[in-house]
C-alpha cells in the first residue's frame, strides 16, 4: 500500500464542515423570515387598539422567546459540533496515518524474506512484521528518524500527544493547539516525503 | 528560549498585528479591544483580543489569540464569526527551528533544520493557509476573511 490515504478523509472533513455552515445559514434565514412575518402581522393589527397592541407585545415576547431558543440552541449545537468535528478528524487522520506508516515499514521489510539462509528469512520477517504491528506510535516514529527531518517528526509526536489528549478526556491543556487543517497538512507532508523521496524506490 | 520568553514573544507578535489591524480598518469598522484569558501548555495568561463591528454596530468577528504552541508554526490567532472560523499562523522564514519534544537522543530545545511545510513563507509574519500555501496577511486578505466568517457583504 503506497498511495496516500489522507486526501479522502480531508475531503470528508471539508464536506461536513461545509454542510454545517449551510445548516447555520439556513437556520438563520428561517429565523429571520419567521420574525419578519410575525412583525408584519403585528404591524397590521397594531392600529386596532391599545389592547391589541399590548396583546401583540406579549405575543411577540413569547414568539421571540420561541424563535430565539431553537435558533440559539441550533447555533450553539453546530458551533460545538465544529469543535468536536475538528478533534474527531485529528483522531481519524492520525489513525489512518499510523496505519499507513505501519504498512510502509512492513512493506520495506519484505526484503528480509530474501535473506540467507531461507530458514531464517521468514521468522525474521514475521518477527519484524509483528513488532511493527504492536509497537507504540512513538516507536514507529523513531524508526523514521533517519528518513524524515527531525522537526517533522516532532510535529507528528505533538499530534500523537493531542490525539491522546482527546481520547483520554481533555483534562489538561494539550501540548500544542492543534486543529484538523494543520494536522492534515503535516501528516500529508510526511507521507509525501516518504512516498516521493528517495526511499520510495523499493515500493514501486 | 524559556516558557516565559516564548509567551512574551507571542504576545508581542499578537499586539503588533492588532496595532496594524486598528490602523488598516480605522475608517471601515468599529474595533473594540478586550482582555481575555488564553489557556495553553505555556499556562493561562492575559492577552488582548479584538472585536470587529460594522459601522452600523453589527458584530462581525472576534480576533483572538489561541496560543504560541501550535504545530509547524509559532503562534495562532483565530478569526471567529457567527458562521465560520479562520486561523492565522505566525511563520518564521529562518532555516532552523527548536524541537519542542525530545526525539530519541535529541532533547527538547535542540536547534534543528526547519522543514517549511507551506509554500510562500518569505518573511516572518502572520499568514493564512489555503491549499498548503501560506498567504501573508494584509488589509485586503483580512477584509475577505472577516467577510467569509461573518457572511457579511461589504
Amino acid at each position: 500500500m503506497t498511495s496516500n490515504p489522507l486526501p479522502p478523509i480531508w475531503t470528508a472533513y471539508k464536506t461536513i464542515r461545509y454542510s454545517l455552515k449551510m445548516s447555520q445559514k439556513s437556520f438563520k434565514a428561517a429565523h429571520l423570515v419567521a420574525l419578519l412575518n410575525h412583525l408584519d402581522f403585528i404591524d397590521k393589527r397594531g392600529a386596532e387598539s391599545y389592547y391589541t397592541i399590548k396583546q401583540s407585545k406579549t405575543e411577540l415576547d413569547d414568539f421571540t422567546d420561541l424563535i430565539d431558543k431553537p435558533w440559539a440552541e441550533s447555533y450553539n449545537a453546530i458551533k460545538q459540533s465544529q469543535t468536536e468535528l475538528d478533534d474527531l478528524f485529528v483522531v481519524a487522520l492520525w489513525a489512518t496515518f499510523e496505519r499507513f506508516i505501519r504498512d510502509y515499514l512492513q512493506l520495506k521489510a519484505e526484503k528480509l524474506k530474501s535473506v540467507s539462509p531461507d530458514t531464517l528469512a521468514i521468522p525474521l520477517y514475521e518477527h519484524f512484521h509483528n513488532e511493527v504491528e504492536s509497537c507504540s506510535p512513538d516507536e514507529i516514529l523513531k524508526m523514521l528518524k533517519g528518513t524524515l527531518s527531525v522537526d517533522l517528526l516532532g510535529y507528528a509526536i505533538e499530534i500523537v500527544k493531542y490525539r491522546d489528549w482527546v481520547v483520554q478526556g481533555r483534562n489538561q491543556p494539550p501540548a500544542a493547539q492543534i486543529e484538523a487543517k494543520s494536522t492534515y497538512d503535516t501528516l500529508n507532508e510526511i507521507i509525501n516525503k516518504l512516498t516521493h523521496g528517495s526511499t520510495n524506490r523499493h515500493l514501486r | 528560549m524559556n516558557d516565559e520568553q516564548e509567551k512574551q514573544l507571542f504576545l508581542e507578535r499578537v499586539n503588533q498585528l492588532f496595532s496594524e489591524i486598528k490602523t488598516w480598518f480605522r475608517d471601515d469598522f468599529k474595533i473594540e479591544q478586550q482582555i481575555i484569558d488564553v489557556t495553553e501548555s505555556l499556562g493561562t495568561y492575559r492577552a488582548r483580543a479584538l472585536s470587529i463591528n460594522s459601522l452600523q454596530g453589527e458584530k462581525l468577528a472576534d480576533i483572538r489569540p489561541i496560543g504560541a504552541r501550535v504545530i509547524a508554526a509559532d503562534g495562532r490567532i483565530d478569526i471567529k464569526g457567527w458562521l465560520d472560523t479562520e486561523n492565522l499562523y505566525f511563520f518564521i522564514s529562518a532555516p532552523t527551528t527548536t524541537l519542542r519534544v525530545s526525539i530519541g537522543s535529541l532533547p527538547a530545545g535542540t536547534i534543528v533544520p526547519r522543514t517549511q511545510i507551506y509554500k510562500g513563507v518569505e518573511v516572518n509574519g502572520w499568514y493564512w493557509i489555503d491549499n498548503q500555501r501560506a498567504h501573508l496577511l494584509n488589509k485586503e486578505l483580512l477584509f475577505d476573511l472577516i467577510s467569509h466568517v461573518s457572511d457579511y457583504d461589504f
